[in-house]
Formats: C-alpha cells, sequence, structure tokens
C-alpha cells in the first residue's frame, strides 16, 4: 500500500475513472444503438410511453439494487473493477470470485492499490473470456455443445455453481480471518432463519450494506479493545 | 414482415458486435493500464500473470450455462440480441423476465406466443436494454466521487483499513452464503458448499506438504468442479 508515491497513485485513479466514464458512456450508447437503429431503420411504430410503463417495474427494481451493488463492490474490487463489472454482469457469480481469488493467489489485501491492481486484471481476463466463449458459442459450437451441457445428469451441477463457489471462496477466508467472520455469519444466518432464505435471496441488494455496516462496526468494536493484535492508531489518527 | 428475419439480419449482426468489441476493447484497455500500474507498484510480472490465468480458467465453468441460456433465448429472439445481452450487463434471468414481460403487456402469453411480432420483439429490445442500465449509469455520474471520497479517507493510514475491507468482503460473503448453508429443503447445495470448502483446503495443504504450488494456486476453479461433481454424485446416489 506504500509502494509508489501518492501522486503516481492519484494519477492511477485519475486514469482509471476517465477511461471508466469515457467507456462506460460509449458502451451505454452502442447498446441503446441496438433497439434504436432497429426502430428506425425499419420504421417500425414504437409507442415510447408503452416502453417507459413496461420497463418501469424493472427500472424501479433494478436502479436501486444497482446503487446498493456498486457501493458495496466498490471497497472490494475497487473502481476500476466495478466499471468492468458493471459494464459485463455476471458480478457474483464471475467477476468477484476471478478478483477475490486473485488477490488470495497474489498475496494481496482487498482495498489496497495492489488489489485494485490485480482486481482489474482479473475481472478483465474474466470478460474476455466470457465474452468470448459466448461469440464461439453463438457463431459455431453452440449447437453441437448445448444438448451435451442439457443432459440430464449434468443438471444438479450446473444448479449448485453457486453454493459450490461459495464454500470454496468463504472457507479460506474464515478461517484466516476468524473473529471478522464471526457476526456477518452469526446474523446472516439468522436473517434467513427469521425471513426464510428465498426472501434474503431476492432482497440480497438491500440486506448486502446493512450486513457489511454490521460486520465493519463488529470488527471496530474489536479492533478498539485490540482484539486483532495491534494498538489501535486512535490517538493519533483521530 | 417477420421479426426473425430482423432479429436473424446482418444490421442486427453488425449493431449487436459493434457493442461486444467495444466491451472487449474496454476489458483490454483496463488491463493494460493495471498491468502498468501493477508494475510501478512493484507487483511481479509472473504474479499477474497467474491471476489472469486463473480467471481465465475459473471463468469458463460458469460461463456454461449462459452458453444454454444463450440457445434456450435463441429460439424466441433470434440468435444476435441474446448473444449480446448475454454478452453484456444481462444475465440470463433477467432478460428471460424483461422479455417475458413485454409480452405479457402486449397481451401475449409469453415470448414463446405466436403473436409475437415485430412491434413487440422492438419493444423487448428496448425494455431489455434500458432496464438493467442502472449500475452503469451510476459510474458514471458517482464513482469518481465516491473513489476520491474514499481514497482520502484511507489515506489516514489507520491500521483499521485492512480489517475494514476484509469485513465488508466476508460480510458480503455470509450473506451470499447463509441462504444456502441454511436451506435444509436443498440438501445438494449443502453438500457441494461443503465439498468445495473441503477441496480448497485440501488443494492448499497438498499444495503446501508436496511443494507444488499450482494446486494451491488454481484451488478456486478445482474446488468449483469438485463442488459440482459432488452434486451429481449426492444426487445419483442418495
Amino acid at each position: 500500500m506504500n509502494n509508489g508515491s501518492s501522486e503516481k497513485s492519484q494519477a492511477f485513479d485519475n486514469k482509471i475513472n476517465n477511461l471508466g466514464r469515457i467507456t462506460s458512456i460509449i458502451s451505454l450508447a452502442l447498446m441503446i444503438a441496438v433497439p434504436l437503429v432497429t426502430t428506425m431503420f425499419y420504421k417500425i411504430d414504437i409507442v415510447f410511453t408503452e416502453i417507459i410503463a413496461a420497463a418501469g417495474g424493472l427500472i424501479a427494481m433494478f436502479a436501486p439494487m444497482a446503487v446498493a451493488e456498486n457501493i458495496s463492490y466498490y471497497p472490494i474490487i475497487g473502481a476500476g473493477g466495478v466499471y468492468l463489472s458493471c459494464i459485463t454482469g455476471n458480478i457474483m457469480n464471475m467477476k468477484l470470485p476471478s478478483a477475490l481469488s486473485g488477490m488470495k493467489l497474489a498475496g494481496v489485501e482487498p482495498g489496497s492499490a495492489e488489489g485494485d491492481v490485480v482486481s482489474i486484471i482479473s475481472i478483465a481476463v474474466s470478460s474476455f473470456v466470457t465474452v468470448s466463449i459466448l461469440a464461439i458459442s453463438m457463431l459455431v459450437i453452440g449447437k453441437y455443445i448445448t444438448p451435451y451441457l442439457s443432459k440430464p445428469i449434468l443438471a444438479p451441477a450446473f444448479a449448485n455453481i453457486m453454493p459450490a463457489l461459495l464454500g470454496a471462496l468463504v472457507m479460506p477466508f474464515v478461517i484466516k480471518s476468524v473473529k471478522i467472520s464471526v457476526m456477518p455469519f452469526a446474523l446472516s444466518i439468522a436473517l434467513c432463519l427469521v425471513f426464510g432464505g428465498a426472501f434474503v435471496q431476492r432482497y440480497q441488494s438491500y440486506f448486502l450494506p446493512l450486513i457489511m455496516f454490521a460486520s465493519v462496526l463488529a470488527s471496530y468494536c474489536m479492533y478498539k479493545r485490540g482484539m486483532f493484535g495491534m494498538k489501535p492508531a486512535g490517538s493519533q489518527a483521530e | 414482415m417477420d421479426f426473425k428475419e430482423v432479429a436473424n439480419s446482418n444490421l442486427m449482426f453488425f449493431l449487436c458486435s459493434a457493442v461486444i468489441v467495444f466491451v472487449m476493447v474496454q476489458a483490454v484497455l483496463f488491463a493494460k493500464a493495471a498491468w502498468k500500474r501493477g508494475a510501478d507498484l512493484g507487483i511481479e510480472p509472473s504474479t499477474m500473470k497467474k491471476a489472469m490465468t486463473n480467471a481465465a480458467i475459473f471463468s469458463v465453468v460458469p460461463s456454461l450455462p449462459i452458453v444454454v441460456m444463450l440457445m434456450v433465448l435463441s429460439v424466441n429472439l433470434g440468435q444476435y440480441f441474446p448473444w449480446l445481452r448475454l454478452s453484456v450487463v444481462g444475465s440470463a434471468a433477467y432478460e428471460n423476465m424483461a422479455a417475458d414481460i413485454v409480452a405479457k403487456a402486449s397481451g401475449l402469453s409469453g415470448i414463446a406466443d405466436p403473436g409475437f411480432d415485430l412491434p413487440i420483439f422492438t419493444m423487448a429490445m428496448w425494455v431489455m436494454s434500458i432496464g438493467i442500465i442502472w449500475g452503469i449509469v451510476f459510474n458514471i455520474f458517482f464513482m469518481k466521487s465516491l473513489d476520491k471520497f474514499s481514497k482520502k479517507a484511507k489515506e489516514s493510514g489507520s491500521s483499521f483499513v485492512p480489517i475494514f475491507s476484509a469485513s465488508l468482503f466476508i460480510g458480503m460473503l455470509a450473506l451470499m452464503s447463509a441462504p444456502y448453508i441454511t436451506n435444509t429443503h436443498n440438501s445438494t447445495a449443502i453438500v457441494s458448499f461443503i465439498s468445495a470448502a473441503i477441496a480448497v483446503l485440501a488443494c492448499g495443504q497438498i499444495g503446501k506438504v508436496s511443494g507444488v504450488k499450482a494446486i494451491d494456486d488454481f484451488s478456486l476453479p478445482v474446488s468449483l468442479i469438485v463442488g459440482m461433481a459432488s452434486a451429481i454424485v449426492y444426487t445419483n446416489v442418495f
């Protein structure tokens, strides 16, 4: 965290934010161009109020979710990681695990300057792989591999990607940070027992900031009591 | 005109490809910037390469269900637009839901309804495109400020910062895991979770004992597959 002068680190942050903004604007414009150009080229009669009416429910649902999620992802994968993952999606099942395991493998902490670098690299590669696999599938092999992938015997495997992924991700971090893990796990499990797992999953985006806040709060209390074996920098920092 | 002609037209291919190519360019630009910054920070190129390989190998498996979904959506929406949607922000579940909402709003039974015509298809394209862009919009307007604000807060250099980051992502992993580990009705998910957790620890141990560090480095893809495979075994044996 201390290598590289702060000017260099600021220059990098500016570069990433500018790159992120510009590429996000261009991607967005290109995405909207698909229905827009189609509508104009084929002179299709579209009632825009109807589109807004149909999209309204989705927007009401996804816009606040997007805000809660991005704020939650940011401290883990950094600004660059969030810019990239929001464009290509599949954050929970691919981008976040790629970044977290990349950081573990490189021995760098999430949230550090090094962590941000490894996150960006991992997420960029992950996006590249998914996009390539889909392109190849769409153009050539999709027809041939789908029958195999849809075989009933494989169904339980694909239905359980998320729990398998989580088991593999969670374990090393929990063992390394038992004290930090107690509060968020106890609280999350309690939420599931009270409201039911399905409910918690559906409103995951809203529970997320809550659990993360509780987790930090609990850690902070332990930190102040010196439970992490280091002296709180209290007197100086405050 | 039949909507399938439009959906499978060269124009549609061109419009969708433009987005996808740009998204890949974006990934390359970010990766290049991060690589350079990584070198400045003194991260070994071999470490960054390992993170890239890990992300690439890992991302293959979670991409496979998306291929199946691509084939499923292509039946009703033509091959190019679902290809675009699943390559960028969208997720399989979202795209299906968005298209379905439009079909139902137009008085049809769903996207497979024979009454699904060009205007409805175009409307579905619009709704699918604008319903889920909000994470990107948020980034364009607010990510830079969030990044600046948070970097300032970190400059205090408190020894709490790494604990803070760890608390956040362990909180996130806890919330994501809890619905699976508390759902006793779906024991397959619990089996997958535990097998993957054991596999990741085993990889770490084997890597340490044998001195082959690669086993530990690639523990995530390996454990993911172990977790998924155990779901197959469990379903078929019990």
